[in-house]
């Protein structure tokens, strides 16, 4: 089956194409500030066909022609002037482009949030491509997980929603599906220099910091301190009258039985002596 | 032995459970073409594992050294001690829609006194865990249903044992740009009991703080009230409790702490009322 398109039809897609591509576009990432260093990460400077680095630092300011390197156990992150953060997980490579408002990983991992009303923007890793407008996710070098709004695969146009992950496997395929919610907010990332904006405060739930429990460690409590506990360390304490008509054992342990006491010995009635004359 | 079977045959339940549904949500097992994520990939995004998938175990193994002023949790301190407090424990959360979710956990704990032994005990709960969150950022309700039961170490006899029932609720909001966490919450619980005169009804309400001081290291502080009611016996508590504790996380598995609590409790019963100052260590293994 084929479509034959008139010539003014195709005007008009392409004008129609180019205002809302001129009404998504945002403002270009000309530079971004960096907010935090964690241990070794690198500010790099491309010059002509060689790279120079120096330690990055906090407020250090990067272009679309400086790259962010990443060592083993550091991390950083960085902040544009729309509000995108971007933070780099450890061994990571960086970059960005400006006008095309692209994030550019060529090794290791980021997370990422972009506003939305700010225009979008376009991820890049070795094998993936996606336009975003404003959501929150996760990227590796060969998965784009979303935790919050929608993404577009390139070129295919695949929808990715909240809670789905594209992942380009070894075979050259891209499974689309949906990742456990339950694991949604777990790597350090994620917390790195406070929690993204849009993620539920339970993100910040350190595995050990199950905010629920606190106050709950009872079992000295119950053990030492309850009424049973007390009556058997403090045995001579006087047990104060149950509250309820028919009193139930108040001794945990087995109480030593007491022998009865035989009744007072009553010497049988002694009848007077016969009298002797 | 025999009182510790419930919680060993969970533990055997759990094993199984986990095996069988291993297949079921590991990222590498039986999918052609999936690519395995690396170790540092899981450390910093997390494991971005295919539903299935749902569901997470995990194990945790901590021990801890504590001082405290009142071993006895009667009077007003001077028992001093230090305690020696080991516990293990195992849990599996599934999510059963988008708003209900079922945890489970069981753990074996013991507390070791150094110089009033007759204090050691060792039991274990069952927790059973129904949670309703309608939209993250609004309180979470939740219903908890813990059986539990410990033994006096030494004499090897039942110290207490009871069936927990438990209905609460608690909030959290994140600020400072979302580095530190303002939480409350209430619950009520009623502890059907063994013997009969620990039965207790009891209401708590907490609320606390937490702060992210750096990637690694969380702060919390929280104060919490219990009022107890031991319905059998005619004894009524009422509990306050400060706490301040240090988390750091050495690694991904691996977590130190630092703590440092005070109880008071006034209670009815002129020797069960106490307070209790502590402070101690913690190391914490999870997975």
């Amino acid at each position: 089956m084929s479509h034959r398109k008139s010539p003014a039809f195709l005007a008009a897609s392409l004008v129609t194409l180019a205002l809302s591509s001129s009404a998504l576009a945002g403002p270009p990432y000309t530079q971004a500030t960096v907010t935090r260093t964690e241990n070794k990460v690198s500010y790099g400077t491309v010059v002509g066909d060689q790279s120079q680095t120096r330690p990055a630092a906090s407020q250090d300011v990067v272009k679309a022609k400086n790259f962010l390197l990443s060592e083993t156990e550091s991390r950083a992150e960085l902040k544009y002037d729309d509000g995108t953060i971007v933070r780099i997980g450890q061994n990571t490579i960086f970059t960005f482009e400006a006008n095309s408002r692209t994030l550019n990983l060529k090794k290791g991992t980021f997370v990422f949030f972009i506003p939305k009303g700010q225009g979008g923007g376009t991820i890049k890793t070795p094998s993936l491509t996606a336009a975003i407008t404003g959501t929150v996710g996760k990227v590796s070098e060969n998965i784009i997980a979303i935790l919050e709004g929608e993404i577009v695969l390139k070129p295919s146009g695949q929808i990715v929603k909240a809670g789905e992950f594209a992942r380009r496997n070894p075979d050259g395929t891209i499974t689309i599906g949906k990742f456990d919610p339950l694991k949604m907010f777990e790597g350090k990332l994620m917390t790195f220099n406070g929690l993204l904006p849009g993620i539920p405060e339970a993100a910040l739930g350190l595995p050990l910091l199950d905010l629920r429990e606190l106050g709950n460690d009872d079992s000295a409590q119950r053990v030492l301190n309850s009424p049973s506990g007390i009556q058997h360390f403090f045995p001579t304490e006087p047990t104060p009258t149950p509250r309820s008509a028919t009193p139930r054992p108040a001794t945990p342990f087995p109480a030593t039985p007491v022998p009865p006491t035989p009744p007072p010995y009553t010497p049988p009635p002694v009848s007077p002596p016969p009298f002797i004359d | 032995m025999n009182k510790y079977l419930p919680f060993f045959t969970t533990l055997l339940l759990a094993g199984a459970l986990h095996a069988q549904d291993g297949k079921t949500y590991s990222y590498s097992s039986g999918r052609a073409g999936a690519a395995k994520q690396s170790a540092d990939e899981i450390e910093d995004i997390g494991e971005i594992s295919e539903s299935g998938g749902t569901s997470k175990w995990r194990y945790n193994v901590h021990a801890s050294g504590q001082y405290t002023s009142n071993a006895f949790l009667s009077g007003n301190y001077g028992s001093n001690d230090f305690v020696f407090l080991p516990a293990f424990s195992v849990g599996y959360k599934t999510a059963l829609n988008k708003h209900f979710s079922l945890d489970f956990e069981a753990k074996l704990e013991s507390a070791f006194f150094a110089n009033h032994s007759d204090r050691s005990f060792s039991g274990y709960s069952l927790t059973t865990t129904l949670d309703y969150l309608h939209k993250p950022g609004l309180p979470r309700v939740y219903a908890r249903f813990q059986p539990y039961r410990y033994d006096g170490y030494d004499s090897g006899e039942l110290a207490t044992q009871a069936l927990g029932f438990i209905g609460g609720t608690d909030w959290g909001y994140g600020f400072n740009a979302g580095r530190s966490v303002l939480y409350a919450g209430a619950s009520y619980s009623y502890f059907l009991a063994d013997p009969s005169i620990d039965s207790l009804s009891q209401f708590r309400a907490v609320i606390g703080v937490a702060h992210q001081i750096r990637s690694n290291l969380t702060g919390q502080v929280y104060y919490a009230y219990t009022y107890g009611d031991y319905t059998d016996f005619g004894r009524h508590d009422n509990r306050n409790a400060v706490s301040g504790s240090l988390i750091y996380q050495f690694s991904q598995h691996v977590f130190g702490s630092v703590t440092t609590s005070w109880i008071g409790n006034d209670s009815s019963q002129e020797n069960a009322s106490y307070k209790n100052f502590a402070t101690g260590l913690g190391l914490t293994l999870q997975y």
